[in-house]
């Protein structure tokens, strides 16, 4: 009843006019900047993270989660009409999506993709609105040791499985949290690595190196290439209506996605990949009649990781709503949009600011509808989206990176830095360092250099205060799992493999 | 193309991500000599130099490990963009740098408009294409950040110049 109390005063907070308009606006730009290949969530969201940091706080909360379901939803129309995903979440769509769409069905697959991410959204939410809630109450009783191990394990995760090199992305990791230490310390007020100089006291902020690693390097790559978006038939709304078979064939395997990516959501690491090659997996393992389609066009491969991409972008925020620690890059942004409103995340901000989380919950089943709404009618819209001008899509893009950053401390110092990390990015991904771990890094940095010197404080300098307590102990463990479990795995493997052999 | 397009890494050459990670340890290593510099605490760990001294050591310790190991399982990232290629990327970063010098003294709107006539050129817009664009973006900014959002943009001093005499 109480949790039934607190989702009526979301909507209460979520239904106001502006609000719905941030859901809509949101949830509209996401789609289009997902729809275009290259820019990815992270570069929407960083992109447009500026312009709503000039609202208040659910406001500007409510139009970020739009723009990242929207974008997530929008990698999807690439991906089965291009078959080029829009972001990495939509990989496993561009297999069946797009050959289902060859079969002259491009129509029915977005239908069963738009109404595929309703359904794991509006399923993922409900979870989201009772995980939070409950893992906010057991993350009262975490304190700074907990804290501590709960940003490693973030981290470690991340570095383990992202990428294609374990000690590349540690070393991007690492880049991110001495970044993080340029500045005023939060925890004494003291400056460090600032050489006496005022602009690198105001440190590196999270959105001008994001927007610079993830939209401006984007961008030099664009105009180095010169390839232009590639054109796609324009799809009429007619010829959207699966057939009941599809759509038999359907809605089980969004059931399914839709729980497989909202328990991976909650886990550390790379939910959004991870859970559409799982979903894709769970559907062809238990596929009896239409095994030999798999790869060829089967509804089960596209709809499920669909489902699963959408799922994971609404579970990812349980860790930070309630924990105040990300879990991911899309995520880490949200949460520095918060500290940026002057939110403090963590256990205390449900009890705190509950219009921020509640009115956020809310948002969601609004932004959800709207979803369905807009992107059902506006299909062709989309498609043409990929028509637009190059040149006219890179210009505005470069300048509203500037303006947006720039407005958000009048500094010309950050936009030194946004230009001076799209370059750095832009080499970064060129030669293949993962940038993923160094914006993560940037932000559990100063989350884990707090938790450990309160910890240091707390226990005397004495480092088995992370075994001696239940919670920190079971975390610790899952520290080594981290590191040493996938090492053990690829060994179990090998030697299973020498063993069949022999 | 693709591998690009999604931001996913492909396998790089060796040489290329030995030198980068030779910049990336000295770098590290610069960072580390600064952090040792900085008080650790008390109890130890507790000063504001025990988590960059930390990260320091870790991160100069990882850099040599991607320097020097063996990394002949990896294969090339693809070609660099080279001749004009290269350059129009050059020329875009240049005009990046070119506007945040002009954008204190020139304004938002001067700044932002000659940016999107060169930038939209560079990407290969025809001249009245980028002088459209280059109009009425600025115009668009204006509306949304001066007049609905409310935000101060910095208007310059040619244009503060010009409005005191």
């Amino acid at each position: 009843m109480d949790l039934l109390g607190q989702m009526v005063g979301g909507f209460a907070v979520a239904l106001q006019p502006v609000n719905i308009g941030a859901a809509l606006l949101g949830a509209l730009v996401g789609t289009a900047t997902g729809v275009l290949p290259g820019l990815g969530v992270l570069g929407a969201m960083a992109i447009l993270m500026p312009i709503t940091i000039h609202f208040s706080a659910v406001t500007g909360l409510i139009m970020l989660a739009g723009i990242y379901y929207g974008a997530m939803y929008g990698g999807s129309t690439t991906a089965i009409l291009l078959r080029i995903p829009g972001e990495g979440g939509s990989i496993v769509t561009t297999i069946d999506g797009y050959e289902f769409a060859r079969k002259g069905r491009a129509g029915a697959a977005l239908m069963i993709c738009a109404v595929g991410s309703f359904i794991a959204g509006t399923i993922s939410i409900v979870g989201l609105s009772f995980f939070t809630t409950i893992l906010a109450d057991v993350a009262l009783r975490f304190s700074s040791p907990e804290f501590c191990l709960l940003a490693l394990l973030g981290a470690l995760t991340l570095v383990r499985i992202t990428g294609n090199d374990p000690a590349q992305n540690t070393l991007m990791l690492l880049v991110g949290v001495a970044l993080a230490t340029i500045g005023v310390d939060a925890v004494s007020g003291d400056t460090r690595f600032t050489f006496d100089t005022n602009f690198l006291g105001l440190g590196f902020d999270l959105v001008p190196i994001t927007l610079g690693l993830y939209g401006l390097s984007e961008l030099f790559h664009l105009l180095a290439s010169h390839t232009g978006f590639p054109r796609a038939d324009t799809v009429r709304l007619r010829d959207m209506i699966p057939t009941r078979s599809e759509w038999s064939r359907a809605w089980p395997a969004i059931v399914r996605g839709s729980g497989i990516g909202f328990l991976i959501g909650l886990l550390p690491g790379p939910g959004s990949l991870t859970s559409t090659f799982a979903s894709y997996g769970v559907e062809k393992a238990i596929a009896r009649t239409h095994r030999d389609e798999f790869g060829k066009g089967a509804v089960e491969g596209f709809a499920g990781p669909e489902a699963a991409n959408n799922a994971v972008a609404t579970s990812a925020l349980v860790p930070v709503l309630s924990l105040g620690i990300p879990f991911t890059p899309n995520v880490a942004l949200m949460l520095g949009a918060l500290i940026v409103q002057g939110i403090q995340p963590g256990p205390l901000l449900l009890s705190q600011h509950p219009d921020v989380v509640w009115g956020l919950l809310a948002s969601m089943y609004i932004g959800n509808v709207a979803l369905l709404a807009l992107n059902l009618p506006l299909v062709g819209l989309w498609v043409r989206l990929l028509r637009v001008p190059q040149y006219a899509l890179i210009g505005f893009i470069f300048a509203i990176s500037f303006i947006g950053v720039y407005t958000m401390r009048s500094s010309y110092w950050d936009l030194c830095v946004l230009v001076g990390f799209g370059a750095i990015g832009a080499i970064l991904r060129q030669i293949g360092f993962d940038l993923a771990p160094l914006v993560l890094g940037l932000v559990i940095g100063p989350i884990f250099e707090k938790a450990l010197r309160e910890t240091l404080f707390l226990s005397g300098g004495d480092l088995s205060i992370f075994v001696t307590r239940p919670i920190s102990a079971t975390l610790s463990a899952l520290c080594v799992v981290a590191v040493v479990g996938p090492t053990l795995a690829t060994l179990w493997r090998r030697r299973a493999a020498v063993t069949k052999q022999v | 193309m693709v591998e690009a397009a999604i931001g996913v890494d492909v396998p790089s050459a060796p040489k290329i991500v030995r030198s980068a990670s030779l910049i990336l340890t000295a770098l590290g290593l610069f960072y580390l000599h600064q952090a040792s510099m900085m008080p650790l605490g008390d109890p130890p760990g507790t000063g504001i130099g025990a988590v960059p001294l930390m990260v320091g050591t870790c991160w100069v310790a990882f850099g040599l490990y991607v320097t020097i190991r063996n990394q002949s399982g990896l294969v090339d990232s693809g070609p660099w963009p080279k001749g004009r290629a290269a350059l129009r990327a050059l020329y875009a970063l240049l005009l990046c740098v070119v506007y945040i010098v002009g954008l204190p003294f020139l304004g938002i709107f001067i700044t932002t408009g000659v940016f999107l006539v060169l930038m939209a050129r560079l990407a290969g817009a025809p001249s009245t294409s980028a002088l459209v664009v280059a109009v009425m973006t600025p115009i668009a900014f204006w509306v949304i950040f001066s007049l609905g959002l409310k935000v101060s943009l910095p208007y310059g001093s040619l244009l503060a110049a010009v409005l005191g005499s």
